[in-house]
């Protein structure tokens, strides 16, 4: 018995070896390279200097000027596109959540900003929205009598987060309805004779109801908005100086700009380090929600 | 004059009728329960009294008021949902004081309602947990706690029993039925099982396709059902009918004739009233009813209290009681 429920263990573990196996490997090779790269001396455009140097690359990114702002700016605007999205995504999936004519198509409408690619979303609001000439919010401000603003210029930060919060608020807003179809209408007609205000239902009803869904969005947006690059490269290209650089644009910057792929190898693994600080915080913050 | 009184109240889902022109008054703490089939707009009626439907024609007054527009939370009432409707993220404390709450009643004040209510209710030791962590009977209880806390002028209940078990449907019976004699409270319950109907009320509503068929103490529907549809409905086994021409002597000028299986009795065919022929037997241990046919297509059954040694196939004869005899005219309505 003990050697025939031995055996019923191997096998099993035998067939999942090759998956995890390529898995492991799939994760282990660009990380061991990535460590490599940014322990030896690697630039492009000095290619005969080589050899160990141990810190020195983490020193060099880490002292880089640019460094202090792309982190803030990488927080900035992971908070503030989370915020936003999660805000007004709940805001609108409250409001059309009852019936109404047209409901099906309103919501196709909402939900299309996500499928439109992230370079296009980014060429759009620069030339067709932004742009201080004939954008149309160019438009809006002149026929109000105001000066244009532009936006690219002069909020750039601002601009990027607004661009990804357009693209982002629907995937929130898709969720949050559908979490919202699944509310109980007895416990709302429960509340109605308790005498809950709207307000009161949503802070009381909704938003409990709504926890689960709310952290998920939380969740994946930071995964994907930790690592935001095609909105920034096609439009501000992280300036003014660097007041729209982020972490994964100062890594491109390193690697395909300045060519030197050691920094670039120390900046990703600091974007590692901070995607963790970043996941430990929120996992202490909403992970209860997830159990 | 009435407690809570309905006059000519009308419910229209577009042009479905749905609720035609209902009266109804309800005294002062008097259990009242509506019954009906699927669909006869038992449950419509009570939402229209609690204010979750609007109310199309007609007025509803309680208390000397007319409430016909006011929203729900204004109207006093407390209901008991079917689902038991329980906030699921709050503690059964804070279900229970939810409403006083928002109604900034001193916390003091709400702390010994509430402890009144769970005492009264067997709940003191589950005040901290949440509705997942109770059972199926301990959720309805803290449901009724809701309602019980807000001392409300009438307790709706809204087929309250019908997710419970057999065993824990009767015993929750008894515990509304105590329930209501201890508070005296008015009550509107609706259910579509007749034995709660008949063990519960002070007065049963019977309804059909939006209209009341007839209103009066369980034992009043029993004896003397207005009409053909109430006399099928309120009974189990159904009462038996049968086209007046297989009982001339008793039907005095109706077009059909209605007796209880418990009025019936089996006995030899021969000189027998009616006589028909066995199609099944059922055992209950305490009662035994005889499933038969008259004259090939009326099936009827008798009941009684004595075992049978009747098999399938026997021809058997059946007596009366002609005292028990109930007439319908050709409309179905009671001679």
């Amino acid at each position: 018995m003990q050697s025939s429920s031995a055996g019923n263990r191997f096998v099993p573990r035998l067939l999942l070896s090759p998956a995890v196996a390529t898995l492991l490997l799939w994760m282990l090779v660009p990380l061991g390279m990535t460590l490599y790269f940014s322990a030896i001396r690697y630039n492009l455009m000095s290619p005969e200097l080589t050899g160990f140097v141990g810190w020195a690359n983490y020193e060099f990114f880490v002292t880089n000027p640019a460094f202090t702002d792309a982190v803030l700016n990488t927080l900035v605007l992971l908070g503030s596109t989370v915020f936003i999205t999660v805000a007004f995504g709940l805001a609108i999936a409250m409001l059309i959540n009852d019936p109404f004519p047209g409901q099906s198509f309103v919501r196709i409408l909402l939900i299309s900003p996500f499928f439109v690619m992230p370079t296009v979303n980014a060429l759009l609001w620069k030339h067709m929205m932004m742009n201080p000439i004939y954008g149309v919010l160019a438009q809006v401000w002149t026929f109000f009598g105001l000066e244009p603003v532009n936006w690219l210029q002069d909020l750039p930060l601002f601009s990027v987060i607004l661009m990804l919060s357009w693209q982002w608020m629907p995937f929130a807003c898709l969720i949050f309805i559908t979490s919202l179809q699944s509310m109980d209408r007895e416990q709302l007609e429960a509340s109605d004779l308790d005498g809950a205000t709207y307000l009161q239902k949503f802070r009381y009803l909704y938003l409990p109801h709504m926890a689960r869904a709310i952290t998920v969005v939380i969740m994946i947006e930071v995964i994907f908005l930790l690592s935001v690059f095609a909105e920034i490269f096609t439009t501000t290209n992280g300036g003014p100086g660097t007041q729209s650089t982020n972490l994964a644009y100062l890594i491109y910057n390193e690697a395909l700009v300045n060519f030197d792929v050691g920094s670039a190898s120390a900046g990703a693994m600091f974007a590692i380090i901070l995607a963790n600080i970043v996941a430990f915080f929120l996992i202490r913050i909403v992970g209860k929600n997830l159990d | 004059m009435a407690f809570l009184k309905l006059q000519n109240v009308d419910k229209y889902y577009g042009k479905l009728h749905a609720i035609k022109g209902v009266n109804l008054e309800i005294e002062n703490g008097e259990f009242i329960v509506f019954v009906g089939p699927s669909g006869c707009g038992k449950s419509t009626l009570l939402r229209m009294i609690a204010g979750l439907e609007v109310i199309n024609g007609g007025e509803l007054i309680l208390d000397g008021k007319d409430i016909t527009t006011t929203p729900s939370a204004q109207r006093d009432l407390a209901m008991v949902f079917q689902s038991y409707a329980l906030y699921p993220h709050m503690t059964v404390e804070d279900n229970m004081s939810f409403a006083l709450r928002l109604a900034k009643v001193d916390p003091a004040e709400i702390q010994e309602k509430v402890e009144k209510a769970a005492e009264k209710l067997d709940l003191t030791a589950y005040l901290k947990r949440t509705p997942k962590m109770l059972s199926g009977g301990q959720r309805q209880r803290v449901a009724i706690g809701r309602a019980i806390v807000r001392s409300p002028k009438v307790f709706l209940f809204d087929e309250p029993l019908s997710n419970l078990d057999a065993a824990l449907r009767g015993q929750t019976r008894v515990e509304i039925a105590e329930l209501h004699r201890e508070l005296g409270a008015t009550t509107v319950y609706v259910t579509h099982d007749q034995v709660e109907a008949m063990t519960l009320a002070d007065r049963v509503v019977v309804l059909r396709d939006g209209i009341i068929e007839q209103v009066g103490t369980p034992l009043d529907l029993y004896d003397h059902p207005k009409n053909r549809f109430v006399s099928q409905f309120i009974g189990m086994p159904q009462m038996n009918l049968l086209p007046a021409d297989f009982l001339p002597a008793v039907a005095e000028g109706s077009a059909e004739v209605g007796i209880r299986p418990e009025h019936m009795k089996a006995v030899g065919a021969e000189g027998a009233a009616l006589s028909g022929v066995v199609e099944l037997v059922e055992s209950l241990g305490n009662e035994t009813l005889i499933h038969m046919k008259i004259a090939g297509k009326h099936q009827i059954i008798v009941r009684q209290y004595v075992r049978t040694e009747l098999k399938i196939g026997d021809t058997v004869g059946v007596e009366f009681d002609a005292s028990r005899v109930h007439r319908f005219d050709s409309e179905g309505l009671a001679l």
